[in-house]
């Protein structure tokens, strides 16, 4: 190295210092997700968190904490220096089942945290049934279901998310008993649809899609209208409208963070949702596209949380106490 | 024909420079981390999922590959050395692996894996090649009474080829099912044992377990050694005579088959191909007494069953788009980032892709043969180091493995603690590697019995009116009943052999 480039180098190296004092961010952000790398959670937080390093020109980083069903990753963040460089992404209702289960439990929504946004139904949840079966609307599987009450075996995902508790909102609905058979998750419950072990299955939209597309599985349901498969008609149109529970992803931020940093936070979140190419990938994708930054929204989103969740006990929602 | 066309053509395309690079770097650093306890694939794939936005699909699908059967052949390296299983499958590999190390023969030991592993993958490869979307169809048949059925043969089927000291074998696998109920329970979500500790929420981890009952236990044990001592000066050979080829050759052949047919079955664990080899090999061996003390065969089968069942185990994922494990889920999100969803049409609409990954594996197997056989000479030189330098390094590695299973320092303590039950375990002469089955099939077995018994609605009998199910079962039974039926045979040799002598 000769010494000019030396001498620019160590310019650059001083020139850095002050940054510390220049305004919110000067520094990488940590994102903590409260989901599995690889997964439909982790993937949407990865594509924004990228646009988001743009927009605020500084590496935003996803880090995964799925541990203890988010509870750990939600610890960590809700204790985290109060500065915006460390915000939690999850499920609204995983921090609010877990809530509304043991209020006095860890990391609670209203009393640690500060919303900075919202993604509003970000994916639709699916009812199959085998392309080749009798049921194609929810009509059909009352129908029978009300003729032979426990026959139909529904596979649904772990207990306390959707794919298991919407289940449980169809049956109070309807009235009518299926057997729930509890799995791991879409892939699982899809496996078991297309071996013909279960009759219904509950999975993600975009996990069904290539399935429903090579014609081995019909689409019965829909909790919120699907990007990737707008044809199937919503539990709402079929009469049960009760069966909804609407899933939507949260950004947050520990309780005290100063307002202009949540501020920088949700105006970059919406300034990056509006780049045409990141709504595009995230379309072709099946995620859904309604950002909400504003706080009395945000405040709104939370309490209708807690009210969806009060109907189910804690042993429904996995957090039952021992 | 038509299908090694379509090989040879992936071959190809995994030939260009880039393709080349990114599948050595895969191979490499899936080396790297199989050789490092607690790391594992799923870890090093996470740390690099935000490249998937930056790096071109193929090359970047051949990398993620890559590393998952690196690891693979890496995971034995420190199960021979030092008695630490890289990865949960390479468990099986300390009983003889290590055993030959503290005989001197490291070097055979590390060999015949390596070698073991590239006949086993490339074997596996071609009947993924060949036979992957048959079996993905035949994958699907088996349902939660099916798994149960299976479960129950399998632990029979070990049981039964086991040797040595079976009630304390029997009593360990007891210990490690008990010990896998610990966390949600699986099926109703009810936590189990935790004791309102968020970490034990998830249940007691695999990869902290193995690290304790083995590596730490491993110095707990050594800790009575002189000072500057070393582990082993005496170093015979660096690759398997000919005499270790002859005894390694059917093993290897058996263990890409065993391997194959196991992994190829959604949601079985590699540990149980090679546990499964490893009991095969021991009921074969005309000198089972050997297994446990250094016997090559012991390491030849399941280290190659290991790497045959990681590459079957792409079939549900390749060809229908099910992810059946953290890995799988990984590769499938990394896929989902390219905007390539992986479902029942993926070899039709992206033939280019999947030859290509497959293509793939054929070089960076031979790749991985060529970078670890020069490997070896390197390894065997860490057994040079004296006691007082080698041991504070393994626990070391061990806390740090541990902690990155998952960041949680929940993880160490287990570690540590497993450590501490496994020098006593060792002290009074009991196995871990059954606890280690047991902790691998408790779940599967309790998951898929209540499940089965859900769709029943509490009839045992489904059972038994399920075909494949009841073949299983039907199988189970005649192979606890084979004693009884055989017992007058084997008294007769026992009676022929003394007369003998």
């Amino acid at each position: 190295m000769s010494i000019k480039a030396f001498t620019i180098a160590l310019a650059l190296l001083v020139s850095a210092a002050p940054l510390a004092a220049q305004p919110y961010p000067n520094k990488p952000i940590e994102l903590v997700v409260t989901s599995n790398p690889g997964g439909g959670v982790d993937l949407l937080f990865r594509l924004l968190a990228e646009e988001m390093s743009k927009t605020l020109k500084t590496q935003v980083n996803v880090a995964n904490q799925a541990a203890a069903s988010g509870a750990i990753g939600a610890e960590k963040v809700a204790a985290a220096k109060k500065d915006g460089y460390t915000v939690l992404g999850s499920l609204l209702g995983q921090i609010a089942t877990m809530n509304v289960a043991n209020p006095k439990g860890p990391a609670h929504l209203q009393h640690h945290f500060q919303p900075v946004a919202a993604l509003y139904g970000y994916a639709a949840v699916i009812l199959l049934s085998r392309a080749d079966s009798e049921f194609k609307s929810v009509k059909d599987i009352v129908a029978l279901a009300q003729k032979k009450p426990g026959e139909i075996i529904a596979g649904v995902g772990p207990t306390g998310t959707s794919l298991t508790l919407e289940i449980e909102l169809l049956k109070r609905a309807a009235k009518i008993n299926l057997t729930s058979l509890p799995l791991a998750g879409s892939a699982q419950t899809i496996a078991n649809l297309l071996g013909g072990h279960v009759q219904l299955a509950m999975a993600s939209d975009v996990a069904a899609l290539p399935h429903i597309k090579s014609g081995k599985l019909r689409g019965v349901a829909v909790d919120v209208t699907s990007v990737s498969l707008p044809e199937v008609p919503t539990f709402a149109k079929q009469g049960y409208p009760q069966v909804n529970l609407l899933a939507h992803l949260v950004f947050l931020a520990p309780k005290g963070t100063p307002a202009s940093v949540v501020k920088t936070l949700a105006d970059s979140i919406k300034k990056s949702l509006q780049e045409p190419k990141l709504q595009e990938n995230l379309k072709s994708r099946g995620y859904n596209v309604d950002p909400r930054t504003a706080t009395a929204d945000l405040d709104k989103l939370v309490q209708d949380e807690f009210y969806k969740y009060n109907r189910f006990g804690a042993d429904e929602l996995g957090w039952k106490a021992q | 024909m038509d299908t090694l066309n379509l090989l040879l053509q992936g071959v190809l395309t995994a030939a260009s420079p880039e393709n080349l690079f990114y599948g050595f770097a895969g191979v490499l650093l899936g080396t790297l981390v199989g050789v490092l306890p607690g790391l594992g694939p799923a870890g090093a794939i996470a740390l690099l999922l935000p490249l998937a936005l930056h790096a071109p699909p193929l090359a970047y699908m051949i990398m993620l590959f890559g590393i998952t059967y690196g690891a693979q052949y890496g995971g034995s390296t420190t199960s021979i050395l030092v008695n630490i299983p890289g990865e949960a499958s390479s468990v099986i590999t300390c009983l003889d692996g290590y055993a030959m190390a503290r005989q001197g023969r490291a070097g055979p030991a590390l060999g015949i894996a390596a070698f073991g592993s590239f006949i086993g993958g490339m074997i596996a490869l071609v009947g993924l090649a060949f036979l992957a979307p048959a079996l993905a169809e035949f994958g699907l048949h088996f349902g939660p009474p099916e798994y149960a059925a299976l479960m129950l043969f399998g632990l029979t089927a070990l049981v039964y080829l086991a040797h040595g000291p079976m009630d304390k074998a029997l009593l360990m696998a007891l210990v490690g099912a008990l010990l896998a109920s610990v966390g949600l329970d699986p099926v109703s979500g009810a936590p189990r044992f935790t004791f309102n500790f968020l970490v034990l929420r998830d249940g007691i981890g695999l990869t902290p377990v193995v690290i304790g009952l083995f590596g730490v236990s491993e110095v707990l044990l050594n800790l009575d050694a002189k000072a500057g001592e070393v582990f082993q000066d005496k170093v015979r050979g660096l690759l398997p005579s000919a005499q270790d080829w002859k005894e390694s050759a059917a093993p290897i052949a058996r263990g890409s088959l065993l391997g194959f047919l196991i992994g190829a079955i959604p949601g079985l664990n590699v540990v149980i191909a090679t546990f499964a080899s490893y009991a095969l090999e021991k009921k074969l061996s005309k000198h089972p007494e050997r297994f446990g003390q250094g016997a090559i065969a012991g390491v030849a089968g399941p280290e190659t069953a290991n790497n045959a069942a990681s590459c079957s185990g792409w079939i549900p994922l390749l060809s229908l788009g099910l992810p059946t494990g953290s890995v799988t889920s990984l590769i499938f999100g990394a896929l989902m980032m390219h905007g390539l969803a992986p479902g029942p049409l993926f070899i039709q609409n992206s033939p280019q892709l999947f030859w290509g990954i497959l293509g793939s594996m054929v070089l960076g197997n031979a790749m991985l043969l060529i970078l670890n056989l020069p490997l070896i000479g390197l390894w065997i030189k860490v057994l040079r180091l004296p006691y007082f330098y080698l041991f504070p390094l393994i626990i070391l590695f061990s806390i740090i493995g541990g902690y990155t299973v998952s960041g949680n320092i929940g993880d160490v303590v287990i570690v540590i603690l497993f450590g501490l039950i496994g020098y006593g375990m060792r002290k009074f002469a009991y196995e871990p590697a059954p606890l280690v089955l047991g902790l691998v099939i408790g779940p599967l077995l309790e998951t898929a019995i209540r499940r089965s018994l859900i769709m029943s609605h509490g009839s045992a009998m489904i059972f038994l009116n399920r075909p494949i199910a009841a073949l299983f079962v039907a199988l189970a039974l005649l192979m606890l009943a084979s004693p009884l039926l055989l017992r007058r045979r084997l008294g007769r040799e026992i009676v022929d052999k003394l007369e003998e002598s």
